[in-house]
């Protein structure tokens, strides 16, 4: 019998606690260093192979989950990282496409011109650099695990700086016919949804390459809603800016 | 073997080289490479030390990964000496004997340190 065996078997009860934990923590930074999800599934299958043979903690065996990520990270195949410039990019399309579409729908509901405002045009220059910046800050390495909180706070008060700066600044800069509007903003939602169902959560899993599965699915009605979630909202705003009359003189 | 604590230094210079060497006698798992260096009198030589240093000869093409099933375990990842992986070793062996026989030139025996 293994020396080991019986440690193993103590900590057993304790041990898929800690495991995940730890799994957790090192999947994150390895993530937050760009490494792909191939990548990701062998580094943890190693880990968890070896504790089996070993009957160790992960954290026995490899220490900190952070700085064992960090020195994986170094040795593989990386990407240069791009991530800021990806998510810029990803939200100027969504909120232009966005604009675009619902502008140009309310002009040719109502047979009108597309209007944009000083407000929406600041709106546009902005808010992409500054989701950028905080999803940049947020999800660097070590960043552990405040990165969600702050970008939902960052989301939120770029997403209310949105609503406000157009009641701020409504002086009209731009008029463009409603189709173009429309074909533009059509254009730019499908290049951000296309980024969006490519990105990690939809393309890039990580698969465990023992058992070819995924050691931490996503929920499908998490992807559903990622995938459909954002078009069926737009829809429906677009539907609601068609029917709305217009008020204003 | 009784433990000897070497200087961090020394095992980061001969540790590529063992592994190389264990590899040499046929495809194994880690877990069973760190055993064999273990039992050669290296010390516990970590996961967090040993599954880098093979990524990187994995990357260099020197070693060959692939996954295996286990009896009871989920599988094993097995590491397996490539034909230029074989070369680098004999290359490395050799220069080791020189530098062990330059070495050993310069450091005095114990017996006549007394």
């Amino acid at each position: 019998m293994r020396r080991d065996d019986q440690a193993g078997r103590k900590l057993s009860g304790r041990r898929p606690h800690l495991m995940d934990e730890w799994r957790d923590a090192f999947v994150t930074e390895l993530r937050l260093r760009d490494v792909p999800g191939a990548q990701v599934g062998e580094a943890l299958a190693e880990v968890d192979a070896h504790c089996t043979d070993s009957g160790q903690t992960p954290a026995e065996a490899f220490g900190d989950p952070v700085s064992y990520a960090a020195a994986r990270a170094a040795d593989l195949v990386v990407e240069p990282r791009r991530m800021p410039l990806r998510i810029a990019w990803m939200s100027f399309a969504g909120v232009a496409g966005a604009l675009a579409v619902l502008v140009g729908t309310d002009a040719v509901a109502h047979r009108t011109q597309g209007e944009l405002t000083l407000g929406e045009l600041l709106t546009l220059a902005l808010a992409p650099p500054l989701i950028a910046g905080i999803a940049a800050l947020a999800f660097r390495p070590g960043a552990g695990r405040r990165g969600p909180v702050l970008v939902a706070i960052g989301a939120v008060v770029t997403m209310a700086a949105a609503g406000v700066s157009p009641m701020i600044w409504p002086q009209v800069v731009v008029t463009l016919p409603g189709p173009v509007l429309l074909a533009t903003g059509a254009v730019l939602l499908a290049a951000a949804w296309w980024r969006l169902t490519s990105g990690r959560a939809f393309a890039d899993r990580v698969v465990d390459p023992r058992s070819g599965q995924e050691p931490f699915p996503l929920p499908r009605w998490l992807l559903l809603l990622l995938r459909f979630g954002p078009p069926a909202v737009l829809v429906l705003a677009a539907t609601v800016v068609a029917l709305v009359p217009h008020t204003q003189p | 073997m009784q433990e000897v604590r070497w200087p961090g230094e020394w095992l980061r210079g001969v540790l590529e080289l063992c592994v190389l060497g264990v590899l040499a006698d046929g495809p194994t798992y880690g877990y069973a490479i760190a055993q064999r260096l273990a039992d050669a009198g290296l010390g516990t030589v970590k996961g967090g030390t040993l599954y880098p240093l093979l990524a990187r000869l994995d990357a260099d093409g020197l070693v060959q990964s692939s996954w295996h099933a286990g009896e009871g375990g989920p599988g094993r990842k097995y590491f397996a000496l490539t034909a230029a992986g074989r070369r680098e070793l004999s290359a490395r062996a050799r220069l080791w004997g020189q530098f062990v026989e330059g070495t050993w030139r310069l450091v005095p025996r114990e017996e006549e340190m007394q």
